[in-house]
């Protein structure tokens, strides 16, 4: 049994620079293979060579100044587990990766790279966390002058590199918001950082599925941080099955640099949410309709907002208590 | 390339393609255990541990796994020394059809070597990437807790199924429910324990019985009925709750299922389908597809012969004739183009994009509503049609059975009340996909290997359609994973069995994940009226119920389930009742049943509009069904469906459970205390209750045969009529079998399905099976039984009569004795005599069962979320064969119908092309959605010729989408009409009565 029909090349990368000579081939549609979840059931019959990232590194979550960093190839259910993320942003990344598979085997497959590249057809809530915590996408590319797949080297055997010249090496950090559309052929997702969150700040993840573990119908995420008393970055984000995640930029603008007040004055928030909602125009989709995505969103980001509120208040509270 | 795998401990290079799936060379190596369901992960079944991490094989390729170390079930242990985790399994039944337990095994292990202590939460969370039809995996899970409490040293007790008489008990329910064999009383004190420390993981869901627990239990008294106290305390192997008899040999892999075969030259089958719903194929050229190297054959409309043939079998009703191995017309997205047989799939799916079709599309018959109206397209226009009802309306068949004077009814009505109800379209889903490998044997017959639960209609009309004699046709049912009504129609056995005919060679043909949502046969949409006139004291004068059901492209189960239709207005018998029901081609998927031939949609209907008709009356919706129900010794109200014969001078409701049934749930439920008890919050709770029966009074359907012979050692070779296919039929015939023969159950060896040497029955699904097949198996064990004490009297020079059997063992009443196998060697030898016989059986009547099914819901006032917080069955068991594998039965159905309820439907484009194509877009419920459930077993006494048996197939299918919906209307007071209950439903439907009280 196989699934796609004229693959041919299979490789086993080891090295980031190899892989990206092997993604930027002409003559052999080349594709990186990460958890392969999505890929093996595309049934693609264009695709002729995969270069396997699994021993490139790129399976892990650490966090320094920088923010968090999380590895490409770190599988949904690592990111569910490691300890740092259930700590992180309130849990938020590590509720999304959970919910963004039904199946446990699929998440102990598929990886974070993996599902960024794959988009909406990946029906993950954790685009829409990626987007709320203004992920970066880190990408890599590079070009090369002369490929010459006949010979090796010592160094790499099994890959073939004789005569090549690697130039042009490029990093680059896409917010993930953008990155459908800045993504760039034969590019490899090497690594997400989410950037760091202030002192004071609050997540949620709020979702509306058919049963439990089924796919979001429409799932919101948001951020809040607190700085001075004052609202200081607001997130507010929502996704769903077969939609792109949706930032509600003129929600988060009204509430940005606003007092912090508490018990949250739900009726201006609602105001609010009204308002920077009006042109919330969510895709349909067989199990959905537009319209109760749009009514039904409003009460997701309603909670969403006034957990994520309340979380950051009372950091605030807890800190100033201590002395912090 | 060259690959160096570690599979089970030992490092071998194997040679494989780049694009080779792990599930393929785990495979075509020999590891049967790794199945394949899909092709895209996410029904588990292909499931192997990578480096310890369960991921599934068919979303892998081999090559991904060169270096790791890979573990299957073929090493986790044998049948001669079972891992814990396969002994729980076996244990309490969550062993069904195994086809999914290889890979729940796997995940299991892999938790329990990182956690052994794991909450059910856990278990849960790693079961969830496993589907499972047969069992619903709730009986997974608690396996799951009994082996790690057992790894852990603790000693885990036996399951005890206390088979409890709600008639003796007055006092209450909890001392007397059998949920999972665990009593009410039991399952509050092991609550308790658990929260003291106690170990077991215990659960409210499903408990893990340790001693801890029962240390804190009082003993229980299960008090049966005097009739049933009699009849079950003389029984050995009937009532008891023996592990199904294959439940070793599908816990450790071995092959088993029509795909653990591989012939030599064996070819591949593939089909191209139509993407139109509806076409005449005016040109199509093959000679593209036909020049590619390893390309056998290809045949199109043009190369088999045009002759009509039903796919499903119509043992009454006259046969309906519409369909053809391949036709000039297609009907339906998915509809039959062309097949190709190559030497590999991979060639037969490149040559089938090497076909070039050019199609005149027709326009299209998508909506239900439509299809009978004046101008509206004709799904077959051909004139060599033969059987439907009106072909020029689309009218596949008309059912209408009428008593009384209903409109004289409803004009006596102080009120009268409508409704309208919807039941979308659904898909059995099985895991293990269609699949058939035909081949000709050394005797040149035709052997059609397949996983079907019809093998004699397959076999008499691929005679018909290959123009083959039946005797050069074998026919030949492995283990099957599940029916569900999925199995009852031809699916690719004429197909296949043309490529052998025309290769002379082994061909294996089978749908894709995909091909099976869109082609295997699907429970089609039901619009279904109901108009019921009352009194205001509660009494019904007159119910009608008017329905339009959706055959598909081609007349199949609905023209025999539609009949059976009016069995759910039967429930509530009134002297004026009118069942009408219009069967209607439409442009989609041609239409199945769900289960056996279910009362789904009826019920559905029935038991919402019963709710409504109580709101109307002001009156408590259980009382005013208790008002009008079907009650013992009532008749049934209807003329046979299928005969037209009256029943009036029958009684054919000797035992009705239903009282029990409903006290049962109704406590369960919290009925009293919380119905009726509307709040104000955000999120609101409402119980809900539906009954349900299931029966087929008209009992000719069921008739079977049964074979038997006794083997020089003791044990007896029985043949019976039916497969099994995870509702442990084999294994409760082969306990009826050893308690009349008096042996220990180990002596039974009941053979599979060849046609060869299974008898024939009529009517294969799971209700009626069990009572033909059961009673052919009790007559021919009868007979054995005389045949072995006439030899036995002779050889103790008694008269036979005087003769007790048991254990094997035969005693005179002056204490001589013989064992079977003495009596055996003793006939062959000494009388030069084979002890064998066969049966035939018409059962004279098939019990009704009746059911109870309550919920309680939580809904989200501002989103229309849906939460089920605890989903309780009470089914009228009469005298359980096998406890546990009724419970299980019971349970996995309850499980099925809250998918029905709350997720399952199959969604259509505008042009009706199919949206629901895989696992992700047709959600089935996984062990991680299952809320709390209950079953409760209620003991009743009936004249079951089946030790007071009854079936429990379907029955707990029917009730629990109605008690939703009925749930949801208790706690938001609004009432849908539609399934699935969706967010969305409930919000607009809120949106709109809150319009209505502020206009």
């Amino acid at each position: 049994m196989r699934m796609l029909l004229e693959l041919v090349e299979y490789h086993w990368a080891e090295d980031i620079d190899d892989v990206l000579l092997l993604l930027g081939r002409h003559d052999v549609k080349t594709v990186p293979l990460a958890g392969g979840t999505h890929l093996l059931g595309l049934q693609d019959t264009t695709i002729e060579a995969v270069v396997d990232l699994r021993d490139l590194g790129l399976a892990y979550v650490t966090e320094d100044a920088a923010g968090m960093h999380i590895g490409a190839m770190t599988t949904l259910q690592s990111m569910v587990d490691a300890s740092l993320l259930k700590e992180f942003a309130t849990g938020v990344l590590s509720h999304a990766a959970h919910a963004s598979s039904s199946s446990r085997l699929i998440r102990n497959s598929a990886t974070l790279g993996g599902t960024i590249s794959t988009g909406i057809a990946a029906q993950a809530d954790l685009l829409t966390a990626l987007a709320a915590l203004d992920a970066k996408v880190v990408v890599r590319s590079g070009s090369r002058t002369q490929v010459d797949l006949r010979g090796g080297t010592y160094e790499r055997p099994g890959l073939a590199l004789s005569g090549v010249v690697f130039k042009g090496k490029q990093e680059r950090q896409v917010n993930y918001i953008d990155y459908p559309v800045e993504r760039r052929a034969n590019e490899l997702i090497v690594e997400v950082i989410i950037p760091p969150l202030a002192t004071h700040y609050g997540a949620s993840i709020t979702r509306i599925a058919r049963t439990p573990t089924d796919v979001a119908l429409l799932n919101a995420v948001a951020l809040v941080e607190i700085e001075h008393g004052m609202y200081k970055r607001v997130r507010l984000t929502l996704g769903g099955v077969n939609m792109d995640p949706v930032r509600l930029y003129a929600v988060e603008r009204q509430l940005e640099g606003q007092k912090v007040v508490h018990p949250i004055n739900s009726q201006k928030l609602l105001s609010i949410l009204h308002t920077g909602m009006s042109t919330f125009r969510p895709a349909n989709d067989i199990r959905v309709s537009s319209g109760y995505r749009r009514v039904s969103g409003m009460s997701l980001a309603y909670r969403a907002l006034e957990e994520a509120m309340n979380v950051a208040y009372w950091h605030s509270m807890v800190t100033s208590e201590k002395g912090l | 390339m060259e690959l160096e795998l570690r599979i089970n401990g030992v490092t071998e290079d194997r040679e494989v393609a780049p694009n080779e799936l792990l599930l393929s060379l785990l495979r075509r190596e020999g590891y049967s255990s790794v199945k394949h369901g899909c092709e895209s992960g996410e029904c588990g079944a292909c499931t192997v541990l990578v480096d310890g991490v369960p991921r599934p094989s068919c979303v892998m390729l081999a090559a991904q796994a060169g270096g790791c170390s890979l573990m299957t079930v073929e090493s986790l242990g044998t049948s001669e020394k079972l891992h814990p985790l396969q002994e729980a399994f076996v244990e309490i039944g969550a062993a069904t059809c195994g086809f999914c337990s290889s890979g729940v095994l796997l995940s299991a292990y892999a938790l329990l070597q990182q956690n052994p202590k794991p909450t059910e939460e856990e278990v849960r969370d790693v079961l969830s990437g496993h589907l499972c039809r047969c069992s619903g995996n709730g009986k997974s899970v608690q396996a799951v807790l009994r082996a790690a409490a057992r790894l852990r040293g603790e000693h885990v007790l036996p399951m005890v199924y206390n088979i409890a008489n709600e008639q003796q008990d007055q006092a209450g329910l909890t001392g007397h429910l059998s949920a999972l064999g665990v009593s009410g009383k039991i399952r509050n004190l092991m609550a308790k324990a658990s929260s003291e420390g106690a170990s077991g993981n215990v659960t409210t869901k499903i408990p893990v019985m340790t001693p801890e627990v029962l240390m804190n239990t009082t003993h229980v008294a299960v008090n049966t009925g005097e009739a049933n106290a009699l009849k079950t305390s003389a029984l050995q192997s009937v009532g008891a709750p023996v592990p199904a008899r294959n439940a070793k040999q599908l816990m450790t892999g071995r092959p088993s299922f029509v795909d653990d075969i591989h012939l030599p030259n064996m070819l591949y089958g593939r089909i191209l389908t139509s993407p139109h719903a509806h076409a005449i194929i005016r040109n199509i050229s093959t000679g593209q597809a036909a020049s590619l190297p390893g390309v056998y054959a290809i045949l199109t409309y043009r190369d088999i012969p045009r002759i009509a043939y039903s796919s499903v079998e119509h043992p009454h009703a006259s046969e309906i004739l519409d369909q053809y191995c391949l036709d000039y017309i297609v009907r339906y997205v998915g509809d039959r183009v062309a097949v190709v047989v190559a030497e590999t799939e991979e060639i037969a799916e490149q040559a089938l994009k090497l076909i070039e079709v050019e199609y005149e599309v027709q326009p299209a018959l998508l909506d239900l509503r439509q299809a009978s109206d004046p101008g509206v397209v004709r799904v077959h226009p051909e004139t060599e049609l033969r059987g439907p009802h009106d072909a020029t309306r689309n009218i596949a068949a008309r059912v209408r059975n009428e008593v009384g004077d209903v409109e004289r009814g409803f004009a006596a009505a102080d009120f009268v009340v409508e409704g309208e109800y919807i039941v979308p379209a659904s898909h059995p889903a099985l895991i293990e996909k269609h699949m058939v490998i035909t081949y000709f044997d050394d005797h040149d017959n035709l052997v059609v290997r397949t996983n079907t639960q019809i093998p004699h209609h397959i076999r008499r009309t691929l005679s018909h359609v290959l123009n083959l004699p039946q005797r050069r046709i074998r026919v030949v049912v492995p283990e099957v994973s599940g029916d569900l009504g999925g199995r009852q129609a031809i699916e690719l056995e004429d197909l296949s069995a043309h490529l052998t005919m025309i290769t002379k060679r082994p061909v294996k043909l089978a749908y894709s994940r995909t091909e099976e949502f869109q082609i295997a046969r699907a429970r089609q949409q039901h619009i279904v009226r109901l108009k019921t006139g009352v009194s205001r004291d509660g009494k019904m004068t007159a119910n009608q119920m008017v329905m339009l059901a959706d055959t598909g492209a081609y007349g199949t189960h609905s023209l025999l389930v539609r009949p059976q239709g009016l069995n759910a207005l039967a429930l509530y018998p009134v002297a004026n009742m009118r069942f009408v029901a219009e069967v209607l081609y439409t442009h989609h998927s041609p239409a199945a049943p769900s289960q056996g031939y279910d009362l789904g949609p009826e019920s559905f209907a029935l038991e919402c509009h019963l709710d409504e008709v109580a709101k109307r009356l002001r009156m408590d919706p259980l009382t005013f069904r208790q008002q009008n129900w079907l009650r013992t010794g009532d008749s049934y109200p209807f003329p046979l469906a299928n005969t037209g014969k009256s029943r009036d001078n029958g009684m054919l409701v000797d035992e009705c459970g239903l009282p029990e049934c409903l006290q049962a749930v109704r406590a369960k439920i919290g009925w009293t205390e919380k119905h009726g008890k509307p709040s104000s919050d955000r999120f609101r709770r409402g119980v809900g209750i539906a009954l349900s029966f299931y029966g087929l009074p008209d009992a000719s359907l069921g008739t079977s045969g049964a074979m038997m012979k006794l083997n020089e050692e003791g044990s007896f070779d029985l043949f019976i009529s039916h497969n099994e296919n995870g509702t442990g039929l084999s294994t409760q015939m082969a306990q009826i079998a050893a308690e009349l023969l008096g042996v220990p159950l180990d002596d039974i060896l009941v053979h599979g399905f060849d046609s060869v040497t299974s008898p024939f029955a009529a009517s294969m699904h799971d209700f009626s099976a069990f009572y033909s097949c059961g009673g052919a198996v009790k007559k021919v064990s009868e007979q054995m039984r005389r045949q072995v004490l006439a030899v036995a009297g002779r050889m103790l020079n008694v008269v036979p009569e005087t003769l007790k059997l048991r254990d094997g063992s035969i005693k005179s009443a002056q204490g001589q004795h013989v064992t079977v196998a003495q009596v055996a060697t003793y006939a062959l030898y000494e009388e030069s005599r084979q002890l064998m016989t066969t049966a035939s059986w018409k059962a004279q009547a098939m019990p009704m069962t009746f059911a109870a099914q309550g919920a309680e819901v939580e809904i989200d006032m501002e989103t229309g979320g849906i939460r089920i917080l605890k989903a309780v069955s009470a089914v009228d068991v009469g005298t359980p064969i096998n406890p546990m594998f009724v419970a299980n039965q019971i349970e996995s159905t309850a499980i099925h119908s809250l998918g029905l309820a709350i997720s399952e439907e199959l969604l259509y484009d505008a042009q009706g092309a199919l949206q629901t194509t895989n696992f992700r877009d047709y959600h089935l419920l996984t062990a991680a959605d299952l809320p709390p459930l209950e079953t409760i077993l209620v003991e009743t006494n009936n004249s079951s010729e089946l030790f007071g048996a009854k079936s429990t197939a379907t029955v707990a299918l029917s009730g629990m989408p109605a008690a939703i919906v009925n749930a949801v209307a208790d706690a938001v007071d609004v009432r849908l009409h539609q399934l699935p209950v969706s967010a969305e439903r409930v919000l607009r439907a809120i949106h709109a009565m809150m319009t209505k009280q502020s206009s």
